[in-house]
């Protein structure tokens, strides 16, 4: 049966194939696929009263505003300034420019814990930066802020490395089409380079926003975690794991998994539109 | 400081001043946001000298923590690189239905907040999981022990060594292949002698993202662990236990170690991406 | 409009491409053709009078009027890219109406006239109907007249094109000329193109200034230039040519120890002839004319021609001769065939 299954299709040259799609198939059923499904068998056995009560918990609901809401602040300051250091590392030489460059992903590489405590001891009220704003009267660690800060910092990499590469294609022509038509430089930065840029830019905030809602190393030290004013969506799951109610925790992480696959589907409906319109991969 | 304008023409580049500000502007905010925690670790570590560095870091559970860490890394790594290496295979030299699915499964774990990605073998293995209650009849032990650990750690590096070497084969095509299976070589003789040389760059590039996130996932492997101090600590448990316990000097010596690794990570990536290795398929996380 | 450019000077750096006391004038409602190699600086100048590039020193004037300090956005140029530089996020429409909405609100026209104006431009490159497309949804050639139509759009003194061909294929190119000469006739727009198709140059434009090495070597008309050429680079750049360094004695020409037989005397000073391949006859031995002796190497027809390959008696390199079609046809010529290469004409240097 196997022959008339790939009637038409030229023999394989190459070997290999069962093998290795055998292996990939099986690593990801077992790894990804068996166990991300474990969160729906769990909470599906709270049937649909049970699950939306644990939704409506006041506690639940204040976890994801925070965690939403502070990822998507951060996602709008890394898209203002992650495209600011984009502009300004494809556009310019200066020196120590590939250091920059290099440090851009220092979020990528340094581990979310250190990351996390560093930022609580620089924003603490007697840290180098907390000491600077507590006379002021701004608290930062231990308040929703402290959230949004380690999710700027956390969110910035996806920004600069989205936007990157597409500022970089721009045609220096376009531009100076625009300036030969009359545009100012601002009129030509709105309406011919950002628009250029938008689709990355969206891609890159929705990056940056997604791995802020699920972001927990980072924040838990800065956050101060106080329930119902600076606990976010994913230390609610290990508090509700830590009370033994399995099935609480896999409803909230139903949730915010539900929220990521939409954000996932967006962003290729983004990014599938983008295509078919400007014609370029 | 020298602000050589790159060859645009004046029309479209700002002016001097505005150049000098958007500079300085993007460099503050990197300073305030990137660089100012990263010399925070080194200075918080080193703030009640280098004895008592030296002492954190030798410290049993500090060195069991490494341990374990360096264990852990070395499995999911290699479970990765091997699984990297068959999806890209069979997703980038032969073609088959559903093949886009398949490449956006790959990636999913990046879309998966850390704490669920512990989560989940909770749900699979814990005491009131599914297989749970025969895994303790049979003596295993999975969540709170080193199993774990391992299975959430390859959860969220999965991706990373796929995800580099399937646009890399992609573009490089099939016609190395192709060639070496006409001149009579066996499987194993193309992968190893064409396609690996043609890959390693990338390969490497895919490695050390690994590595750099197995060494340091915290969320994951908070929730697998059960923090048993010189069991089933990894360093970022480490740094957490010391932390709470207001031993801010140790935890950030450790954490010292982790960013000097983070800082050999960037350094290394940008080695390779001079090589030609590099984000391909978009950045990594 | 009227251009004048006076001294005209720029160096570059890096590339290597500079301008180097450029002189020339371009009269209102002129088609001019700045043809040149590439890296011969005319792109360099084309962008110099568009006010993209600064030049070092020299003038440009605009009806008598120096522009130097005026910035690109003030020139009013219509300047068409090679690459055509469309807004890819714009449809076409919106393309060609841009110049206009992005005037000062005092000076912009309402939406519905602009809009207006970009249909009307849009049926002048007979895009019609094409309006709510984007440029991928372009062909070449309609991308193309998108780039001339949005140029057109702001009224301007003066339409620039840089290598407006170049990137179409050969028969849409021959296509788009013909009917962007029509298009100048009919509006009139003082017109600058450049390109490095001396064929184009000479078959569309009014006069055709040749630039090497950041020099204006020549300007003049189509005719002008292939008939009096200038200088040796023009020479050589027009037409196949075959060159012959002489030492002038007497009004007599030696090459390579002969007696050059030429229709005229030859200059004294001279050190180099130009004949170009039409003007080298091939003849029988034994002809009345006297020529140089040698032999048929290679036999190439190209279109109403045919090329002969002919290798010189007296060494040097291959002379080329140019037998019209039908000639050929009565007389063929074969390789190895004896051949005595009469010049019928020629240019001293």
């Amino acid at each position: 049966m196997a022959q008339a299954a790939h009637r038409g299709t030229p023999p394989r040259v190459i070997p290999g194939f069962g093998l290795t799609l055998g292996v990939t198939l099986a690593y990801l059923g077992l790894v990804v696929l068996v166990p991300l499904s474990m969160v729906g068998v769990e909470a599906g056995g709270l049937g649909w009263a049970g699950f939306a009560a644990i939704a409506a918990e006041p506690r639940t609901l204040h976890a994801l505003a925070v965690s939403f809401g502070a990822a998507a602040a951060a996602a709008a300051v890394n898209a203002v300034f992650g495209t600011l250091l984009a502009w300004v590392l494809v556009r310019y030489r200066f020196p120590g420019r590939r250091i920059v460059d290099a440090l851009v992903d220092l979020p990528f590489a340094l581990p979310t814990a250190v990351a996390g405590i560093s930022l609580a001891a620089l924003y603490a009220p007697n840290g180098w930066i907390g000491g600077l704003l507590a006379p002021l009267g701004v608290k930062v660690a231990y308040t929703p802020l402290g959230i949004g800060v380690a999710l700027v910092f956390v969110g910035l990499p996806f920004v600069v490395r989205t936007v990157q590469p597409v500022l970089a294609e721009i045609d220096a022509e376009v531009e100076e089409s625009a300036a030969a038509l009359g545009a100012t430089r601002a009129q030509g930065f709105v309406r011919v380079v950002l628009p250029l840029l938008a689709p990355a830019l969206l891609t890159g905030f929705t990056m940056a926003f997604a791995r802020g809602v699920g972001e927990y190393g980072s924040v838990i030290f800065i956050a101060g975690n106080i329930p119902m004013v600076s606990e976010i969506a994913p230390l609610l799951i290990v508090i509700r794991l830590e009370e033994y109610r399995t099935d609480a925790a896999a409803a909230i992480a139903a949730l915010m998994l539900a929220a990521a696959f939409a954000l996932l589907l967006a962003l290729n409906c983004i990014q599938a539109w983008h295509r078919r319109r400007v014609g370029a991969p | 400081m020298k602000l050589s304008g790159s060859t645009r023409s004046a029309a479209v580049s700002e002016g001097r001043f505005a150049r000098a500000c958007l500079l300085a502007l993007g460099l503050a905010f990197l300073a305030l946001f990137l660089l100012l925690p990263l010399a925070a670790v080194f200075a918080e570590a080193l703030s009640k000298g280098l004895a008592v560095y030296a002492a954190a870091v030798a410290e049993p559970d500090a060195v069991a923590a490494i341990r374990l860490t360096l264990l852990v890394t070395a499995i999911a790594v290699a479970c990765n690189l091997v699984f990297g290496l068959a999806a890209s295979w069979s997703v980038a030299k032969f073609s088959f239905p559903g093949k886009s699915l398949l490449v956006t499964l790959i990636d999913l774990p990046f879309s998966v907040s850390p704490v669920i990605s512990g989560l989940i073998y909770v749900l699979l293995f814990g005491a009131h999981g599914v297989f749970g209650p025969w895994l303790r009849a049979h003596g295993v032990e999975v969540i709170f022990a080193v199993p774990g650990i391992v299975l959430a750690t390859v959860f969220v590096t999965l991706p990373f060594v796929a995800r580099e070497l399937i646009p890399l084969m992609e573009a490089q095509g099939r016609g190395d292949e192709e060639v070496a299976r006409t001149l009579g070589a066996s499987g194993w003789q193309i992968f190893f002698r064409v396609t690996l040389p043609n890959v390693k760059w990338g390969l490497l590039y895919g490695v050390l993202l690994c590595n750099a996130r197995a060494m340091g996932e915290f969320g994951a492997v908070s929730v697998v662990s059960g923090h048993i101090r010189g069991l089933t600590n990894t360093m970022p448990l480490h740094v957490e236990i010391l932390y709470n316990e207001y031993n801010f000097a140790a935890a950030f010596a450790v954490a010292s170690l982790l960013a000097l690794l983070a800082l050999l990570t960037l350094a290394l990536k940008t080695v390779l991406e001079a090589r030609g290795a590099g984000p391909a398929g978009g950045p990594g996380h | 409009m009227r251009i004048d450019i006076c001294n005209l000077s720029k160096a570059f750096d890096s590339a290597g491409r500079a301008l180097n006391g450029i002189d020339m004038s371009i009269a209102d409602g002129e088609l001019v053709a700045l043809l040149g190699p590439s890296g011969s600086g005319k792109t360099t100048l084309l962008r110099a009078i568009a006010g993209l590039e600064t030049p070092d020193s020299g003038e440009i004037l605009f009806d008598g009027e120096n522009v130097a300090s005026r910035d690109v956005r003030d020139r009013n140029v219509g300047f068409v890219f090679q690459s055509y530089a469309l807004f890819k996020t714009m449809t076409v429409q919106e393309n060609v109406g841009f110049g206009l909405s992005v005037r000062p609100r005092a000076t912009r026209p309402p939406k519905a006239e602009i809009a207006a104006r970009a249909r009307e431009l849009l049926r002048l490159v007979q895009l019609d109907g094409l309006e709510d497309r984007t440029p991928a949804q372009l062909s070449g050639g309609q991308r193309q007249r998108v780039a001339l139509a949005r140029a057109l759009a702001i009224d301007p003194g003066v339409l620039l094109l840089d290598e407006p061909f170049g990137a179409l294929d050969a028969k849409v190119r021959k296509e788009l000329r013909g009917w962007l000469r029509d298009l100048h006739d009919r509006t009139g727009h003082t017109t600058v193109f450049v390109t490095h198709d001396q064929e184009e140059a000479l078959e569309l434009a009014d006069r055709v200034a040749v630039i090497n090495r950041g020099r204006l070597e020549q300007i003049a008309t189509p005719a002008e230039l292939y008939g009096a050429p200038a200088t040796p680079f023009i020479c050589e750049f027009l037409g196949s040519v075959n060159a012959f360094d002489v030492t002038a004695e007497g009004g007599r020409a030696l090459w390579r120890g002969h007696a050059l037989p030429l229709p005229a005397p030859c200059p004294a000073g001279a050190a180099r002839l130009f004949v170009r391949a039409h003007e080298l006859a091939a003849l029988r031995p034994g002809s009345a004319q006297p020529g140089i002796p040698g032999s048929v190497e290679g036999v190439r027809l190209s279109g109403s021609h045919v090329r002969l390959d002919i290798r010189a008696a007296w060494g040097g390199p291959l002379l080329e001769a140019e037998v019209p079609i039908l000639d050929f046809d009565s007389h063929p010529w074969k390789r190895g065939d004896a051949a005595v290469a009469a010049i019928l004409a020629f240019r001293a240097f």
